[in-house]
Parts: C-alpha cells; sequence; structure tokens
C-alpha cells in the first residue's frame, strides 16, 4: 500500500479471513477476473460467491459482467469506500500488533 | 466499522494473509514477452505516421494505435484474469508516467523533425525504433517494480 493511508479503523465486515484475503489480492489490482479470486481463496465459486456478496452488499465491491459473446467472464474490483476500508482496516492491525510488540 | 472486540491474537495471522494474497497477485502478475514488444511497435507507428503529414496516414495511424491497445489490454486481462492501471498509486506508477512521457516526447520529436526540418526520413525510423525501445524498457521496469512492491520488497 502506497497511497495515503486512511485512518486505522477495524472493519468487521473485511476481518474474516476469506474476505480479507479477497480484499488484499483487489486491493493489489485494478480489478481482477472471478476465477483469478477463486483461484487464489482455493474453495469453490459458492463459497466466493457468498463472501464476494457480502462485501458488495456492504459497498465495499462491485462486479462487471462485460457482455459479448462466448462465456461471460465477472470480473471484480474493489470501490473507492472498500479500498479506503480495508486499508484503514490494516492500519488498525498493524496498529494492534504495534501495541502488543510494544507491551 | 466496528467496536467489536475481537481476537488479538489472530492478528498477526491476519497480516501475514494480506502478505501472502498480495504475494500471489505478484506471481499471477506474468506479463507475456511479446506484451511490450508489440506496445513499442504502436507507439512506433504512431509516431511515424504522425510525422508522415498524410492525413489519411495520420487518422490511420491513430486509429491502429487505439485499437492495437485495446488488443493488447483485452489479451492481458484474458491470460493473466487480472488487470492494473498504470496510473493506480504506487511506486510502479512513475514508470507508468515515464512511458507515456517517452511516447509523447518521442512522437511529437518526429513530428517537428519531419515537418519543419529537411531531415531525411530514415531517421523518423530511426526515432520510432528509439522511441519503441524506451517503451519496453520503461514497461519491462514497471513490472519489476510493481511485483516488488506487492512482494513487500520495496
Amino acid at each position: 500500500m502506497t497511497a495515503a493511508e486512511p485512518a486505522p479503523a477495524f472493519d468487521d465486515v473485511i476481518h474474516a479471513p476469506l474476505r480479507l484475503r479477497t480484499c488484499a489480492f483487489l486491493d493489489a489490482v485494478t480489478s481482477a477476473e472471478f476465477g483469478a479470486v477463486r483461484d487464489l481463496l482455493g474453495v469453490a465459486d459458492s463459497v466466493v460467491s457468498k463472501h464476494v456478496k457480502v462485501l458488495v452488499d456492504a459497498g465495499y465491491v462491485e462486479l462487471e459482467k462485460p457482455t459479448g459473446r462466448g462465456r461471460v467472464r465477472t470480473w471484480v474490483h474493489l470501490t473507492p469506500a472498500g479500498r479506503a476500508a480495508y486499508r484503514g482496516h490494516v492500519a488498525a492491525l498493524r496498529g494492534i500488533t504495534a501495541a502488543i510488540d510494544a507491551d | 466499522m466496528s467496536d467489536a472486540p475481537h481476537d488479538l491474537g489472530h492478528d498477526d495471522e491476519s497480516l501475514a494473509t494480506v502478505a501472502a494474497a498480495r504475494r500471489a497477485a505478484a506471481d499471477r502478475l506474468v506479463t507475456p514477452w511479446w506484451y511490450h514488444p508489440v506496445l513499442g511497435v504502436l507507439f512506433g507507428l504512431y509516431a511515424v505516421a504522425l510525422a508522415s503529414g498524410e492525413p489519411w496516414l495520420m487518422v490511420a495511424g491513430i486509429v491502429v494505435f487505439f485499437a492495437g491497445v485495446g488488443l493488447l489490454v483485452w489479451s492481458y486481462r484474458r491470460l493473466t484474469g487480472m488487470w492494473i492501471s498504470g496510473y493506480q498509486p504506487g511506486p510502479a506508477s512513475r514508470w507508468a508516467q515515464l512511458m507515456g512521457v517517452v511516447g509523447a516526447l518521442g512522437s511529437l520529436a518526429a513530428m517537428l523533425l519531419a515537418w519543419y526540418t529537411d531531415v531525411a526520413f530514415g531517421w523518423i525510423w530511426v526515432i520510432a525504433a528509439a522511441l519503441a525501445l524506451g517503451v519496453v524498457v520503461t514497461g519491462r521496469q514497471y513490472d519489476r517494480v510493481l511485483r516488488a512492491d506487492l512482494r513487500g520488497e520495496l
């Protein structure tokens, strides 16, 4: 993460391990195909869909389904709010671990 | 956002998860060997077309350039299942910006030389080749820095 860091803010929606991995992956890219997210998580499509839906419902992720011939590939990207929430969450995690290390 | 308590012991693990996901993105970012050479050729042809001064060739050059770049982006997305905009903030973006500067200055230099001097047109091809090389070098450097950034090596 190299953009201006948002204020640390722990986010329960993002903290679930599979959603955290999804957000970390999507933060690294501009957009990714659904299959790439599934490969990263190593779980079934239905499980990915479930977690992506939670992120979509929170306004953190948007889906794109380009129209055209052949198989439709769904693309996923973080919204600006999702990117800010993810980075705030990571900043909160770093703050917590730094505080624990300092004790 | 929530103030709900959570398991502090898992925070280190969560940060390791974040790092692993970013490394996975870096591992998946394998740009096809031909991507930057083709982009360089498109830039070079664009510069030659503009320098020609022939209206139909200039229009054709612009159309081929943008259609070619569109096709390259489509191919990249299809092959890797990912897309990273060169202008996404980060240490690598300066190389994408430099590629844009190289492309713009190279095209402008070719155009000005062809239009306002008596230089042989062969020199325009030399500038186009240098422009193509510059695009390949900056593009590959962009990839290197981007992967290093994602792997936490910067």
